[in-house]
């Protein structure tokens, strides 16, 4: 048997805020082992749902 | 009956205006009376032509005497006749009204199936090249593509190029993958260079098995790939790790299903799919690509998913450098 203390750091976004790092968009990041908090920002909600917006391509 | 034919100057005038009707074989006789110029031939032939399913066929019968007769014809409203003798130019042809028999238009259902048969290999022949097509972009594009036209004949082999974009974008068959399963045809993209908006706008329920291996020959990657399709399932993934995702699974509001094989080394997103069962997301976990020492990349699920994660689950992804988002 192991026994590991796993540290994990948990950005959460606040109340009517989206964090992003530009590409991703979530209320919840959990930081990958080498990710900076630093690299994530607050925008409004209403921001992120239009950046999130992916126009229908045209065939 | 017997048909009155007098040759005149080279000319066939039949008499009065009588009509076959189609599908007899000795119900008919014809009688030629011939003028000056035929008294020296030898042995006369009549040539009878018709149209028969858009040729023109003929048969020809040698005369007993002035008399011949009329051999059967079939789906036809006209006969034509003419005479010719060895040292003689041909008659012009006489004309007869043909009505069809009660034969003409039937078929038995050996027939009906045997016609059905060939008009199917007659377009799929074209269609996939005698199983030859080496690509098939936008092949089955748009929302005329439905489960009664879609059977192809032959397997769908995408060689290399641009030959898998936009392939069912918009079509409404509703089971890509039970449809080739069904036809006993697959769908191989093992050498597929462009996948790009291949399902998207799709309709279908559930994708068969794809192997990604090539898919970035072009630089495009997996992009706009399953853009708002409504399946439910992606059989596999089989995933190279330089593999690109950009609006792979944007809209997919119905995927339950997907399983992964090989190596998903940049950021994903299943950000639209809420009903993602737990062994699909564990898929997904396990062949995330080791990033440790690498740059980070984010594996972004929807709200209802990310919540359900383990702790464990959330360990490992962020043990191997991936940032987890929802």
């Amino acid at each position: 048997m192991t026994k590991e203390t796993v540290k994990i750091i948990k950005l959460t976004a606040s109340e009517g805020m989206t964090l992003t790092n530009g590409e991703a968009f979530g209320k919840t990041i959990y930081l990958g082992a080498n990710d900076k908090a630093e690299s994530w920002h607050e925008i409004t909600d209403a921001e992120a749902e239009e950046l999130q917006k992916v126009e229908e391509l045209e065939v | 009956m017997d048909i009155k034919i007098k040759i005149v100057n080279k000319h066939c005038i039949v008499e009065g205006d009588p009509v076959i009707v189609c599908g007899n074989k000795a119900g008919y006789t014809m009688t030629f009376t011939f003028d000056e110029e035929w008294v020296h031939t030898g042995p006369k032939t009549a040539r009878f032509s018709w149209l028969q399913k858009g040729a023109r066929v003929y048969r020809d019968v040698d005369l007993v005497g002035d008399t011949v007769t009329v051999p059967a014809v079939y789906k036809t409203e006209e006969l034509r006749v003419g005479v010719y003798a060895e040292g003689l130019e041909s008659t012009a042809p006489g004309r007869v009204r043909c009505v069809k028999s009660i034969l003409c238009d039937t078929c038995t259902p050996s027939e009906f199936e045997a016609g059905k048969q060939a008009e199917y290999d007659a377009f799929w022949d074209v269609y996939q090249d005698n199983g030859k097509r080496l690509q098939y972009q936008r092949a089955f594009c748009g929302p005329g593509w439905t489960d009664t036209i879609f059977k192809p004949k032959y397997d769908l082999i995408l060689y290399a190029g641009y030959t898998g974009k936009e392939m069912f974008w918009g079509s409404r068959i509703s089971n890509i993958a039970e449809s080739l399963e069904k036809l006993g045809v697959r769908l191989d993209t093992t050498l597929c260079g462009h996948m790009e908006s291949m399902f998207n706008s799709s309709l279908t329920e559930r994708i068969p098995e794809l192997n990604c291996t090539h898919a970035t020959d072009y630089g495009f990657g997996l992009h706009y790939t399953f853009f708002n399709a409504t399946a439910k399932t992606i059989d596999k993934l089989i995933v190279p790790e330089n593999l690109t995702y950009i609006s792979t699974f944007y809209g997919c509001s119905n995927l339950e299903n997907i399983t992964f094989e090989g190596t998903i080394g940049n950021s994903i997103s299943f950000a639209n799919s809420p009903l993602l069962t737990i062994e699909s997301v564990q898929s997904v976990i396990d062949h995330l690509k080791d990033l440790t020492g690498a740059t980070a990349q984010t594996l972004t699920f929807h709200a209802t998913v990310g919540g359900k994660l383990t702790d464990a689950q959330k360990a490992t992804i962020t043990a191997k450098n991936w940032t987890l988002v929802y």
